[in-house]
């Protein structure tokens, strides 16, 4: 249960982060906006998919 | 005086950065090699950890070993380095995942991170997770400085800021915010 826990916080700072570094470099122009957010909603699919995952595998 | 400083530190972290960039490089390419003659022995690997639907272990023992070489050689390269370093973090992440449920959950298996894998006497899963922790942070890394140093990616798309004898007096009073 702990694990499970852990991982969804370590997962939520991570995101949060994410959303960080993404308007950053956007604020930088260092690539486009809709290019960002696109590749930021793939990884948090991915960091998503992941933790539902593991913590049903776990959990189960 | 502020540019030069600026100049340098980026400089710095450039070759620190080439030299992430090889490491984790050679890694990956590394574990992809290892892995990539012995399908059978990697799905074996991948069925240990219990995490996947049975029938996805079989594509996912080819895919993974070929995604590892072509990241492997992309950083090595530096060609979409950044890239390159999210997907290699998302990898190392998964992989973090695997070795630390594995190890909650109680299973005697071992990572087949190079090869070998399946059911372990002695599974090491504190040091694969340093082990994959330090990948991870060099990953991060990647991502964070922006640009390394020897990169293919900048010569074939030569992006970037233009070189210092280049700037006029003006843009240089402009960057170091002087308004006289």
């Amino acid at each position: 249960m702990w694990y499970v826990i852990g991982l969804v916080a370590v997962s939520v700072a991570v995101l949060v982060l994410g959303v960080w570094f993404v308007r950053r470099e956007i604020r930088d122009q260092i690539s486009p906006a809709p290019l960002l957010w696109t590749g930021y909603a793939i990884v948090a699919a991915f960091v998503v998919f992941g933790v539902l995952r593991t913590s049903w595998v776990v959990l189960s | 005086m502020t540019t030069r400083a600026a100049i340098l530190n980026e400089s710095t972290l450039g070759w620190v950065g080439l030299a992430g960039r090889l490491y984790l490089g050679f890694v990956f390419l590394t574990a992809g090699l290892a892995k990539l003659p012995e399908p059978a022995i990697t799905e074996q690997a991948v069925r240990g950890y219990q995490l996947l639907p049975w029938q996805l272990a079989p594509a996912y023992a080819i895919a993974m070993p070929i995604t590892e070489i072509i990241l492997g050689i992309l950083l090595i390269l530096g060609l979409f380095t950044r890239t390159a370093a999210v997907a290699t973090a998302l990898g190392l992440c998964s992989f973090i995942l695997g070795i630390t449920s594995a190890w909650v959950r109680g299973l005697n298996i071992d990572c087949g991170c190079f090869g070998g894998g399946g059911a372990s006497a002695d599974p090491a899963y504190f040091a694969d997770t340093l082990r994959d922790l330090g990948w991870l942070a060099i990953a991060v890394y990647l991502i964070v400085v922006r640009r390394t140093k020897l990169a293919l990616g900048d010569l074939l798309f030569r992006r970037g800021t233009p070189p210092v004898e280049d700037y006029s007096e003006s843009s240089k009073n402009t960057e170091l915010g002087s308004s006289t």
